[in-house]
C-alpha cells in the first residue's frame, strides 16, 4: 500500500519558522509554539531550541503515515500514525545510560520498565507509536542489538491509542518506519504535532501529538539542561488549562462532541545532561506528573501514563555493566537536586501545550474530525486573565 | 499427566499460552501478583498488571527475543474475540520472555497461534520444558507450572482458587525463585467492563493464607 509519509521536516516543523504573532485581537495565522504566541510556562530559561535535543547527542526522528480518507476498512486504512525515534546517544546499545521511570497510571505498555527498575539503564533507543505497533516496533529495535555472548539490551517502546483517527487493528507501523525514523533522528529543531508516534493523537479532545520544551539550570557554575519530549493524546476537555488558566471550560466544546478520552495517555520522556543516578532519574521522573498536572490531567482510570528520564552524562560500557572490576559514576548531590525536579515539571507542561498550539486539524476513519486548539480563542483567554506576555522566539 | 484443572497450556513451537479460562469466555479479570529477580527484563503487559493487579487473558511465554512479536499476536487474539470490543477487553497480554534461542516461525505463524486457541488444541512444543504440580490446602487447591530450559529455571506460575487479593498473592509470587513468578487466583472473578459501582469480594484469613505460602514453598523446591 502506498503511504505518504512526511519525514521529519513536515508541515510542523516548517511553522517553527513562522513568525511569532501574538497581537491584541489579531487572528492567528498558522501554528505556532507556545513562546511564539507570548505563552510563558515557568519561570526557568528554556534552551536554544526549546527541546529535548538541547540535550547534547539527543536525536528525534519521525516517520509519519497519513493515507486514505472516509470510511475505515481495517488494513487498508484510513492510516493517521507512526512512529518517533529518540536516541539518548547514538551508540546507545553498546554504552547504556543510567535512566529511572515513573508510572503516573499504569494502563498502557512502555517496555523497558523492568530494565530501568531491575538494572537503572537504558539500553535502546525510544520508540513512540501506536497500540497496536508495540510489538512489532518491539521487535524491530531488538534487532539493533548486539549478538554476542553478553545478554542483548532491553528494546523501549512506548504507545498511546489513536483509534479516533487511525486504522490501529489495520497495524500500518512497519519495520521499515521503525528504521526510517531512526536513520531520520538528527538533533537540532524537533517537528512537533502531527508527526510520528503523535500523528493520529487527540489531546483534552483537541488534536494532540508530538510536543517539546527545555529548561537551562545554573548552579555552582556549571550549566545543564533538561529536554522533555512528550506524546500527548489524553484528557478531557473540560479539565484543559494553559499556563493556569481554565481554558478547556472557557473554549467549550463549540458544537463537537465527547470523545472517549478518557481511555487515552501521555508518554513523556526526559532527558538531562545532569549526572544524575538512576535512583535520581527516577524521582525526576516522578516529577512529569506535576507539569503533566498543571494543564489539568488527573491521569484518568484507563490512562497509560508513562514517564521515562535518562541522562547522558554517565556513560557505561555495556562490557563494564556485564563484566569486569566495575565502573566510575559522577552523580548530583542530593541536596543539589532541587532545581531539576522544577525544570523538568516545567518542560513537561510546556511540551503539552507545544503539542496542543503545534498540531492542525485532522480527518481521520470514518470521518471524525479533531480539531486543533483554536489559538485566536485561546490567546483571547489567556489575555483576559492577564497570562499573556510578548511572544518571544522559540 | 492429567489436565491440570486450574490452567491449561496451548503449546507451540514457538510459544506457549497459559490459560485460566476459556479464551473467549465473557471479558473478566483475575487478581495475580508479579515478582522478577535479578536481572530479568523481559516482559510485556507489566504495567498493567501493575496498575490493575488483574489479568485478563492468557499468560504468553515466548523466546525473548520474539517478545514483541508474541505480544502482538496476544493483541490480535484480542481482535479475534471481538473487534467491536474496547481494546482494554483483552489488554494487555501478559508476554514473558523465556532465556532460549527462538525457533524459526513459519510465514502464517499468526494464524496458526489464532487456530491453536480458538481450537484449545496445542500445535507443536515449546523449547522449554515444563513441569507441573499441585497440592490441596483446606479448601483449596494450588497449581504451580514451572518453565526450565535444561534444568534452568526460568518462570513459575502458581495459580489457586483460593480467593486471594492482590496483597496476598504477592506474598505467593515472592515463593518462587525463577527470574519471574505470577501468582493468579481464580477464587474472584471481577467483571472486565463496568458492571456496577460495587462488587463484592471475598479473602482468606492470615491462617490460610499461611498455609498456602507455605504449600507454595514447597511446590516451587519440588
Amino acid at each position: 500500500m502506498p503511504f505518504d509519509r512526511r519525514q521529519f521536516l513536515g508541515l510542523g516543523a516548517l511553522s517553527l519558522l513562522a513568525a511569532p504573532t501574538a497581537a491584541a485581537n489579531a487572528p492567528v495565522e498558522g501554528r505556532h509554539r507556545a513562546r511564539a504566541l507570548g505563552i510563558t510556562i515557568g519561570r526557568l530559561p528554556p534552551g536554544p531550541l526549546n527541546a529535548i535535543t538541547d540535550v547534547a547527542g539527543v536525536e528525534v526522528g519521525h516517520t509519519t503515515l497519513i493515507s486514505g480518507h472516509g470510511k475505515l476498512e481495517i488494513g487498508v486504512g484510513p492510516v493517521r500514525t507512526g512512529v518517533t525515534a529518540i536516541w539518548p546517544q547514538r551508540d546507545i546499545v553498546h554504552e547504556f545510560l543510567p535512566c529511572g521511570v515513573d508510572v503516573p497510571n499504569g494502563n498502557g505498555e512502555f517496555s523497558g520498565m523492568l530494565a530501568a527498575r531491575n538494572l537503572g539503564i537504558l539500553s535502546s533507543p525510544i520508540c513512540l507509536t501506536t497500540t497496536s505497533s508495540v510489538g512489532m516496533v518491539h521487535d524491530a529495535l531488538q534487532k539493533l542489538q548486539p549478538d554476542d555472548e553478553l545478554p542483548p539490551g532491553t528494546p523501549v517502546v512506548g504507545e498511546t491509542w489513536d483509534d479516533f483517527l487511525n486504522d490501529t487493528v489495520g497495524r500500518h507501523v512497519r519495520e521499515q518506519h521503525v528504521f526510517d525514523a531512526l536513520s531520520a533522528a538528527r538533533g537540532g529543531p524537533v517537528a512537533e504535532g502531527s508527526v510520528g508516534g503523535g500523528t493520529g493523537m487527540m489531546c483534552y479532545e483537541f488534536k494532540g501529538g508530538i510536543g517539546t520544551a527545555s529548561r537551562v539550570i545554573e548552579q555552582g557554575g556549571s550549566q545543564h539542561t533538561v529536554g522533555v519530549l512528550v506524546q500527548a493524546n489524553h484528557g478531557t476537555r473540560e479539565l484543559l488549562r494553559i499556563d493556569g488558566v481554565p481554558v478547556g471550560t472557557e473554549l467549550g466544546r463549540q458544537g463537537q462532541a465527547e470523545q472517549r478520552a478518557e481511555l487515552n495517555s501521555i508518554l513523556m520522556i526526559i532527558a538531562t545532561d545532569a549526572p544524575l543516578l538512576a535512583h535520581q532519574l527516577q524521582r525526576l521522573a516522578r516529577r512529569a506528573t506535576h507539569g503533566l498536572a498543571r494543564t489539568g490531567s488527573i491521569s484518568n482510570n484507563s490512562s497509560g501514563d508513562f514517564t521515562l528520564a535518562f541522562s547522558t552524562a554517565n556513560r557505561i560500557p555495556r562490557e563494564s555493566f556485564y563484566r569486569g572490576a566495575g565502573y566510575t559514576l559522577q552523580s548530583v548531590e542530593q541536596f543539589h537536586i532541587r532545581p531539576y525536579f522544577e525544570a523538568a515539571s516545567e518542560a513537561v507542561e510546556e511540551s503539552i501545550i507545544n503539542a496542543l498550539c503545534m498540531a492542525e486539524d485532522m480527518t481521520g476513519i470514518n470521518d471524525n474530525f479533531l480539531p486543533a486548539l483554536p489559538l485566536t480563542e485561546t490567546l483571547e483567554i489567556l489575555r483576559r486573565h492577564g497570562r499573556l506576555k510578548g511572544a518571544v522566539d522559540g | 499427566m492429567a489436565e491440570p484443572a486450574l490452567f491449561r497450556t496451548i503449546d507451540m513451537p514457538f510459544c506457549q499460552a497459559v490459560q485460566f479460562e476459556h479464551w473467549n469466555a465473557a471479558p473478566g479479570r483475575f487478581f495475580v501478583a508479579v515478582r522478577t529477580r535479578g536481572a530479568f527484563t523481559a516482559m510485556l503487559g507489566n504495567g498493567v498488571v501493575e496498575e490493575f493487579r488483574t489479568l485478563s487473558g492468557p499468560v504468553l511465554l515466548a523466546p525473548a527475543s520474539a517478545l514483541g512479536g508474541i505480544y502482538d499476536a496476544g493483541l490480535r487474539l484480542a481482535d479475534a474475540r471481538s473487534l467491536d470490543a474496547q481494546i482494554d477487553q483483552g489488554w494487555p497480554p501478559l508476554t514473558i520472555g523465556i532465556d532460549v534461542t527462538a525457533p524459526a516461525r513459519p510465514a502464517d505463524w499468526i494464524a496458526l497461534f489464532l487456530d491453536a486457541i480458538r481450537q484449545q488444541k496445542s500445535a507443536g512444543t515449546p523449547p522449554w520444558q515444563n513441569k507441573v504440580r499441585a497440592a490441596r490446602v483446606a479448601d483449596y487447591r494450588l497449581q504451580r507450572l514451572h518453565c526450565h530450559v535444561d534444568g534452568k529455571q526460568a518462570a513459575t506460575i502458581i495459580a489457586t482458587d483460593a480467593p486471594l487479593l492482590p496483597q496476598q498473592l504477592q506474598r505467593l509470587a515472592d515463593r518462587g525463585d525463577a527470574p519471574v513468578s505470577l501468582a493468579v487466583s481464580l477464587g474472584n472473578r471481577l467483571p472486565r467492563v463496568d458492571a456496577g459501582e460495587m462488587q463484592q469480594l471475598t479473602a482468606v484469613s492470615e491462617q490460610t493464607l499461611a498455609l498456602l505460602v507455605a504449600s507454595a514453598r514447597r511446590l516451587v523446591s519440588a
